[in-house]
């Protein structure tokens, strides 16, 4: 038997479980944040092949694979296509990363969610760094999934990814589904749609 | 042949001497067991108060959910009837169902530590040992073995050895002549509920109705769902998973979202 002294909670997965999902919560984070020499280069991308082939998705791989062999500059690459994506595309076509955007109905930063966001992860034991960005940011609201599978705390992951994560994501996707998008994009995102709506 | 076990409950006097003998025999981490003796009761039950023990370990089931669950990449291996030396070669994960002599092992090398043979056991019988990770595992699994090791030497598993009440036997339930065999002629049962019927082969005798009751109660009461994310979470390979981490570690290290002074505070 597992752990007899002290018991454990039976709900609880396992270390490994949690670990691993956190580990990919914090991987999935770094791929939505702006492309930064630290983390955006071979590691991350090798990573990403060994995730696509071990989920078993040949046409994710064939086309991230086909970018990599294509782009002898991938960070300037991804920071030209980040940027024109995610911030300074034409209106209608920008497809912003805060979930207030998507929710509070007016389109605008630092709304409403931001704010309820920002209070959930207050609840949880958890602020941000910094404000370099609102809190409502993707990669902010994938960190602190990371850090709440860590802690194994799944009921409430559940819960932000039910009323915090997934509404907006959800009309995000709406729009990013509309046209085809770049490659090392394309499959972030589908990765953290699978991850995501995983457990609902 | 099918080894199973006895738990004679009325010989049990719950002190542990099973638990440190397999302890000791397999240098198990003292934070896990093999096996386990609970206390049930003193409780109400339908024939009045009873209390009793409850000594559990791997029950080298019938049907194991814990095997075919096991995503490490399958192997032929040939297995050998000690008595009649005749072979058996089949397809296995790192866990299998020995088709001659019925107990369920794992081999330790190919475990990839995954865990989801441990979650799929309604009987809570398998632990993994993180600190036995290597390069192809994130840890090593690990339970009872029947003491096969012991028994191929003509030894009886370390706990039924130690049993200073003798309340536990080990012998082929397939021989009826055996005492396993007559023990369940006289109604020795396994732990099973409606949801939970996996044909355990550790078996229970009680000449008292309340203490079966509780044991029965102690029963799982439902078949572990391996969640979906788990399987996928199984699917992704070693390499992936060692991958992710070190760039999630990277992404915690420059960490956007930190533990906050309320928390620190508390």
């Amino acid at each position: 038997m597992a752990t007899h002294t002290p018991p454990i909670d039976q709900d609880d997965a396992s270390a490994t479980e949690s670990a691993t999902l956190s580990s990919l919560y914090s991987f999935l984070s770094l791929t939505m944040r702006y492309p930064e020499a630290a983390f955006c280069g071979e590691p991350l991308f090798d990573a990403v092949e060994s995730l696509l082939a071990s989920l078993d998705r040949p046409e994710d791989l064939a086309s991230f694979q086909n970018w990599r062999a294509q782009t002898p500059a991938p960070l300037d690459d991804l920071r030209t296509e980040y940027t024109r994506l995610f911030i300074t595309a034409a209106k209608q076509k920008t497809l912003p990363l805060y979930a207030s955007v998507y929710i509070d109905g007016d389109g605008t930063l630092q709304g409403k969610t931001t704010e309820r966001t920002r209070d959930f992860y207050r609840e949880h034991g958890y602020d941000l760094a910094n404000d370099t960005e609102p809190a409502d940011h993707i990669s902010f609201e994938l960190d602190f999934l990371a850090a709440l599978a860590g802690e194994a705390k799944f009921d409430d992951e559940d819960f932000f990814l039910r009323t915090l994560f997934r509404p907006w994501f959800e009309r995000f996707l709406k729009q990013w589904n509309k046209e085809a998008r770049h490659p090392f994009y394309a499959v972030s995102i589908r990765l953290i749609d699978f991850f995501t709506k995983e457990e609902q | 042949m099918q080894y199973g076990m006895i738990i004679d409950v009325d010989k049990c006097v719950g002190c542990h001497a099973c638990v440190i003998a397999c302890k000791a025999e397999w240098e198990v981490p003292a934070q896990y067991d093999r096996n386990w003796v609970f206390r049930l009761g003193p409780s109400l039950t339908s024939s009045g108060m009873a209390a009793t023990y409850y000594p559990g370990l791997c029950n080298h089931c019938e049907n194991p959910p814990c095997v075919p669950v096991c995503p490490a990449d399958p192997v032929e291996m040939t297995f050998k009837d000690a008595k009649t030396g005749k072979t058996v070669t089949m397809e296995v994960g790192a866990t299998w169902k020995d088709p001659f002599n019925g107990t369920v092992q794992v081999d330790h090398e190919r475990c990839i530590g995954c865990g989801a043979c441990r979650d799929a056991c309604p009987y809570n019988a398998r632990y993994v040992n993180e600190d036995l990770a290597d390069d192809n595992s994130l840890g090593k699994v690990d339970k009872c073995t029947y003491c096969m090791p012991r028994v191929a030497e003509g030894l009886e598993p370390a706990c039924v050895q130690t049993c200073l009440a003798r309340a536990r036997i080990f012998g082929d339930l397939d021989d009826p002549n055996s005492e396993v065999a007559q023990y369940v002629k006289k109604g020795a049962v396994g732990l099973t509920s409606k949801a939970v019927q996996i044909g355990p082969n550790g078996r229970y005798y009680g000449s008292k109705k309340g203490d079966m009751e509780l044991l029965m109660q102690a029963a799982p009461q439902e078949m572990p769902e391996v969640a979906l994310r788990r399987s996928v979470l199984t699917k992704m390979s070693l390499a992936a998973k060692k991958q992710v981490k070190e760039l999630g570690m990277l992404g915690l290290a420059g960490g956007l979202l930190v533990k906050s002074l309320q928390k620190d505070d508390e």
